[in-house]
């Protein structure tokens, strides 16, 4: 008997898993039930492969779409591209406009802080800074607007220069750093008075005049003393940058920082009704 | 031992399967076709194990497969040892183990393992539960996926289901 059954073994496993699986399935097949034990632990043993086939097929397709298959990827970054551009140079010309409106907006407040003047906006048209000649800027407004030779220049941040040369629609400014420009101001905190001569390039003046017995320190911040007859009182022209006493002689020196910076002037006020310039230019005569 | 050893291993590479199957199937077609993936396994045990041990292999991976599928209870488990058995009794002809030969048993099993539970499925279900016969168009289509991704699973299978000793074809001996 166990002979037979050695010796048809293979056929007797076979037999019963054939049979038995197909007598579950027929007695079962009519009434399907819950899920069984082993199908949820088909699940949970499936799930966790799942996912990670999951990311990684996923990583792979998204590899394949991103770094290979970058068929019209070129048109699409092209296009891209211009777009980009055309933001950028809107962004740009936002971003001047705004800057533009930040110094008007100053502009603004600077002439309204100071209700005893009357100005006029003007935009800087054109810039003559030749070391061999003089240190000038060119303005849209002249004559015709109502601006007058030696009349006041100055922006937000103070003393520009003065009208030098004028057509009827155009001026020319002479700035506060030229040889010839010389302003009457005073230290304002010691009061003490002097000038401030340009040297002939945009970048620290020269004070001038300035008593050796004068209070005066690095930092001091100069403004215009009114006693030039061009520029009324109070508007700020520069910082004392290094004093530099002698050993003997009347004046001490020091060069001035320059409140504005006339290399990035794009926006200038004429001071029109400011002290008529009847007076002696300073850069003649010495405001003592 | 390492005969031995097959047959949990086919159970893990059932579950491998099943799992890259169904995440491979979504990622692809959303599950508009399908893919059995388990069946080229079935094949490699016919070709590539012992009657015994084929067969309790093939039982396991069809309870697996049975798991899966979340059908009435022995439906695939009894086709998977049928299809067995047909794979050696298919085997024995011609050269089932060239990639060619591989690739058409495949095929085969996963279209017979379709129609098979397509019809087994029509006997017990009442009226109306019943697939209908146009099932069979997705069976074709899943036999000739199947059939087309046996090959590389076939690779991996000898890597992993180390190759003991290739028995005969044929059923009995």
């Amino acid at each position: 008997m166990f002979s037979l059954l050695r010796r048809y073994r293979e056929v007797i496993v076979v037999a019963v898993l054939v049979v038995v699986p197909l007598g579950v399935f027929l007695a079962h097949a009519r009434h399907p039930g819950d899920r069984t034990a082993l199908d949820r632990f088909v699940l949970v043993a499936t799930w966790p492969i799942e996912k990670g086939v999951d990311w990684a097929v996923t990583g792979v397709l998204e590899g394949w779409q991103r770094y290979v298959w970058l068929r019209g990827v070129e048109n699409s970054a092209r296009d891209l591209s211009r777009t980009v551009n055309e933001l950028r140079a809107e962004n740009a010309e936002l971003s001047q406009l705004q800057a533009e409106n930040e110094r008007l907006s100053q502009l603004l407040l600077f002439v309204k802080s100071r209700p005893d003047v009357r100005a006029v906006g003007a935009k800087v048209i054109g810039t003559r800074m030749d070391p061999k000649g003089l240190q000038l800027v060119t303005i849209d407004r002249g004559s015709e607007d109502g601006i007058r030779k030696m009349m006041p220049v100055v922006t937000a941040a103070g003393v520009l220069g003065r009208v030098h040369t004028l057509t009827p629609h155009a001026a020319d400014v002479l700035l506060l750093s030229d040889r010839n420009s010389s302003i009457a101001v005073r230290v304002e905190r010691s009061r003490a008075r002097a000038n401030v001569r340009g040297q002939g390039a945009p970048g620290p003046c020269r004070l001038e005049y300035a008593l050796r017995s004068d209070d005066l320190i690095e930092g001091d911040e100069l403004v215009t003393s009114g006693t030039d007859g061009v520029f009324p009182r109070g508007l700020p022209v520069g910082v004392v940058h290094q004093v530099k006493r002698g050993g003997h002689g009347l004046y001490q020196a020091s060069e001035v920082n320059p409140a504005v910076d006339v290399n990035r002037v794009e926006e200038v006020m004429v001071l029109v009704s400011a002290d008529p310039p009847g007076a002696q230019p300073a850069a003649q005569a010495p405001a003592r | 031992m390492r005969v031995w050893l097959r047959i949990p291993l086919a159970a893990v590479a059932t579950l491998v399967l099943v799992a890259v199957g169904a995440s491979v199937t979504r990622q692809l077609a959303g599950g508009a076709i399908s893919v059995a993936l388990a069946v080229p396994l079935l094949v490699w045990l016919g070709l590539e194990t012992g009657v015994m041990e084929g067969a309790i292999g093939a039982a396991v991976v069809g309870i697996l497969l049975d798991g899966a599928a979340g059908g009435p209870w022995g439906l695939v488990t009894f086709l998977s040892v049928v299809v067995f058995l047909g794979v050696r009794v298919a085997a024995s002809p011609f050269d089932a183990r060239s990639t060619l030969g591989f690739t058409i048993l495949s095929a085969l099993a996963t279209f017979a393992m379709g129609f098979g539970a397509v019809l087994l499925l029509r006997y017990v279900a009442p009226e109306g539960a019943a697939p209908g016969w146009g099932l069979l168009g997705r069976v074709l289509v899943e036999a000739l996926l199947t059939g087309l991704a046996a090959p590389p699973i076939r690779w991996v299978l000898d890597r992993l289901l180390v190759t003991a000793q290739r028995e005969p074809a044929g059923v009995l001996r």
